[in-house]
């Protein structure tokens, strides 16, 4: 077992931590014949390397439907040497993670850097290698990392995806003080060294190089996490589900073309209430981001929606059931069921031909033609909240009307709903008609759609 | 904001499991059998949840895809039942597939949906095809879920059941007509139990040998009218085609079941004490045209009119006549034959397949396997009680007498309160 703490042991590794940054738009104007197979500050360390050096690649063959090109297993079991960590025989051996080995030099190298840099920088597809280890022997070290033991088990039980960049970086950080993790991370069996190269973003590597020679290798045992490593991968686990979320929402429903900017603030948005509520399960923070679609990212501020906020102060766990029964009940006694069955013809109606930018007495005159009388009773209060938060952000006082009207379809506080608009609270009046603009123009869209 | 009412449920494949860097391994599904070790289990039923179309619509096939326990026990998917009772410990198999190695297992939990019930004994599982306990804490019924970072990848119905015991008492009735029979009380008694175990009921067995009714004038009065002259040959199982005189408890309208117990089992009853009598009542002359019979559902006693130890085919012996006494005590405890067994007896899709094809069945820890071709179902008219997807019930007519042991869910409830009434009474 690897210990955590530092030891007296008589070899001590000293690890560095270079940062190479790097313009990752460098040479994206020049032909491919024409272009470097990786920006220029990484030249020494992917293509100029020293004498029996070999360069690798870790990354998960389940991404190859994204990469393809890059990440064509099929063309580089041929031209590169691919092959995959995990040997159970089943489809996981192509889902999970590759090693791929780029040598020194030849055109699929080059192709495979140049197309990495060009297209897939700093979106997390795997982390590059350097060692004088061959692939089998390398595969073999990292076969061993794939599982780590936890906690007070003994033997290794979970996957640790340390071929995630991130997920990485974390790692080798937490090895810092830890001499017997540093040599059980880089260095293979034979004592080859191994150098690990970690993207950080779109224009910087992380290089974790471990000075000296490796010594001879005892027993392999599984890197066994500890309470502070728990810790420090938490935090990366609560960004990792960020940004999953977001790409399912992105997949599953109608909220518009992804960007990196909406995905980040989604994710941020529900991982933080989620977290607020106590969330500890990925299907209950799932089950918020359904909620979310469809009463908006910020319905828990309204007062209303009864059952879905008494089943979220309770402290139980796995509350994606019980809200699955609240939120159907939530919905159908709220305003919503009136609203969309009004949506179509109150967005028709030329009281609205120039736009939702209406007076009170307006919005008051198209809430009387298409909505029942006692639906008005029910809308007072998300009204009173809108118009109470309105005030409070500062929105110009002639969009006050406009925005109660909008909240009624969009949900509350939408103008800084990432499900539904950029997300970004406006900081100026032309900032906020654009977003009111965009919002009604989706809303109109939605409806002749 | 999505318009229109919106489903309960998340649209696509939401992200699931416990928020962790580190993905848990785990197996992808987890079944449930019988332990190998017959004498630790009480009731194991993979029928009454047997699936419409089989190796397609079990929970666990393909193994991959997304499931979650049904909040309806009774669901077709395959799911087994298994009965514990009250205070005891009941020990099945688990299997699991799509793990990366043994090692993943100890990440499965194993939770009851109420603990009150059922406690689960094995709290951690190291290897495939493990002994898996639990005991029985409660009267009631629930279902053991086994998740693995947080998915829901198998599932058990437990039902608990507070044991009950019955006095019963074995003997042969000799009259100048019928003779004593040389049987075994404890392997009668070993075969009841193996199979009422499963509702969690006990058969204590007394032997009070030979009852002598030669000069019982009301007994012999009865006999007569139970045996009828048959001139067309009728089919015994055993004994082939039979003509001449039989017994015949059907003759004359019935008059022999409705004279003969009363005379029977109320006298020995009250010598005994017992709660239930097994008669044998085997034919010095032709045997019986039937093997067994009760007066009526529900009451006994509870008749053998065979021993099989003369019987004319090949494959019989005196140990199908226990497992003819363990069908009649299914009578006797309240349970039909499958034609005519209600929707508190029976599932349709087990009862309404009576008289159809019976098809290949693997081999399960706790059932033999039924051949590919299908077994022959013996004598034709047996057919319209046996069930082509539950041939081995108890309360069918299948013609290897001791394969037919097994009673299922909602018969463990009908018979026990079957038994619970003969109690009573």
């Amino acid at each position: 077992m690897i210990e955590a703490a530092p030891d007296s042991a008589d070899y001590a590794p000293d690890l560095r931590r270079i940062a190479l940054d790097f313009d990752p738009l460098e040479g994206v104007d020049l032909p491919v014949w024409d272009r470097k197979p990786c920006p220029t500050p990484l030249i020494p360390e992917f293509v100029d390397m020293p004498a029996g050096q070999h360069l690798y690649a870790v990354m998960d063959g389940a991404r190859r439907g994204a990469v393809l090109g890059t990440n064509d297993l099929d063309c580089l079991d041929e031209d590169l040497g691919a092959v995959p960590l995990f040997d159970t025989g089943g489809a996981e051996d192509v889902q999970g993670p590759w090693l791929i080995d780029l040598g020194r030099e030849g055109v699929a190298r080059d192709r495979f850097l140049a197309d990495f840099f060009a297209q897939f920088s700093g979106t997390r597809q795997g982390i590059f290698l350097r060692s004088a280890a061959d692939a089998g022997e390398l595969r073999a070290h990292l076969r061993g990392l794939l599982k780590v033991a936890r906690g007070d088990a003994e033997e290794p039980r979970d996957f640790l995806r340390y071929w995630d960049p991130m997920v990485a970086a974390v790692l080798m950080d937490q090895a810092v003080m830890r001499p017997k993790r540093l040599e059980r991370l880089c260095f293979s069996r034979s004592g080859a060294a191994i150098d690990w190269y970690v993207e950080e973003g779109a224009a910087r590597f992380l290089h974790y190089h471990v000075g000296g020679d490796g010594p001879a290798m005892k027993a392999r045992g599984p890197v066994h996490l500890d309470a502070e490593d728990e810790a420090a991968f938490q935090g990366l686990a609560y960004v990792a589900l960020g940004g999953a979320l977001a790409k399912w929402l992105f997949d599953a429903y109608p909220i518009g073309a992804p960007d990196a900017p909406r995905m980040d603030r989604i994710g941020r948005h529900l991982v933080a209430q989620g977290q607020r509520f106590g969330f500890g399960l990925k299907d209950e923070f799932s089950y918020l981001g359904h909620m979310s679609v469809h009463l908006g990212a910020w319905f828990f501020e309204t007062g209303l929606f009864a059952p879905v906020m008494a089943v979220l102060a309770d402290d139980a766990k796995a509350r994606h059931k019980p809200l699955r029964g609240a939120f159907s009940q939530a919905w159908a006694g709220s305003y919503l069921p009136v609203v969309a069955a009004a949506r179509a013809e109150m967005l028709a109606d030329p009281l609205l031909a120039d736009g939702p930018f209406l007076d009170h007495e307006g919005v008051g005159d198209l809430f009387k033609r298409h909505l029942p009388g006692p639906a008005h009773g029910d809308l007072r209060p998300l009204w009173r909240k809108a118009m109470a938060h309105a005030r409070a952000c500062d929105m110009p006082d002639e969009l006050h009307p406009a925005a109660g009207l909008l909240t009624i379809f969009a949900g509350y506080r939408f103008y800084e709903d990432p499900l539904v608009c950029a997300g970004v609270l406006p900081d100026d009046p032309a900032a906020w008609q654009d977003v009111f603009s965009f919002v009604w123009n989706e809303l109109k869209g939605e409806s002749h759609g | 904001m999505a318009d229109g009412a919106p489903s309960s449920d998340p649209q696509g494949s939401p992200p699931s499991g416990n928020v962790s860097s580190t993905a848990t391994c785990c197996p992808e599904v987890s079944t449930f059998d019988g332990s190998r070790n017959p004498s630790r289990v009480w009731g194991f039923d993979a029928r009454t949840n047997l699936v419409e179309n089989r190796d397609s619509d079990e929970y666990w096939i393909p193994p991959d895809k997304g499931k979650s326990a049904p909040g309806d026990m009774m669901t077709q998917d395959g799911a087994a039942w298994v009965s514990v009772a009250l205070g005891r410990t009941t020990e099945l198999e688990i299997a699991f597939e799509g793990q990366s190695g043994n090692g993943c297992l100890v990440n499965c939990q194993f939770a009851p949906g109420s603990p009150a019930i059922v406690e689960v004994v094995t709290t951690s599982v190291a290897s495939n095809n493990a002994a898996f306990q639990m005991r029985g804490l409660a009267e009631g019924e629930t279902s053991i879920v086994v998740t693995c970072d947080g998915a829901e990848i198998g599932w058990v119905h437990v039902v608990c059941y507070p044991l009950i015991e019955v006095d019963a008492v074995v003997g042969s009735i000799v009259t100048p007509y019928t003779r004593e029979v040389q049987y075994s009380a404890s392997a009668l008694e070993s075969v009841l139990n193996h199979t009422f175990a499963q509702a969690c009921i006990k058969i204590n067995v007394v032997d009070i040998g030979a009852l002598d009714y030669t000069g019982n004038e009301p007994f012999q009065a009865a006999e007569n009218l139970g045996v009828s002259n048959l001139d067309t040959p009728y089919p015994s199982d055993g004994y082939g085609d039979l003509t001449g005189d039989m017994m015949d408890p059907s003759a004359n309208d019935m008059a022999f079941m409705e004279m003969a117990p009363p005379l029977l089992q109320g006298p020995i009853k009250a010598r005994t004490g017992a709660d239930i009598c097994l008669l044998y009542y085997v034919s010095t002359d032709l045997p019986s045209r039937y093997n067994g019979s009760v007066p009526a559902v529900g009451s006994g006693p509870c008749f053998a009119y065979k021993d099989f130890t003369d019987a004319t085919e090949p494959g019989y012996s005196i140990a199908d006549s226990y497992a003819v006494l363990a069908h009649e005590l299914g009578h006797a405890f309240n349970l039909n034959h499958p034609d005519r067994a209600g929707g508190d007896e029976l599932p349709s899709h087990l009862s309404g397949s009576t008289g159809g094809a019976v098809v290949a069945e693997p081999a399960t820890n706790t059932e033999p396997a039924i051949e590919p071709a299908g077994k022959p179902v013996g004598l034709p008219k047996n057919s319209v009680n046996i069930m082509a997807r539950d041939p081995l019930n108890l309360m069918g007519y299948w013609p290897a007498f001791q394969e037919q042991v097994f009673i299922r869910k909602l018969q463990w409830d009908t018979c026990r309160a079957g038994a619970l009434a003969i109690l009573g009474g």
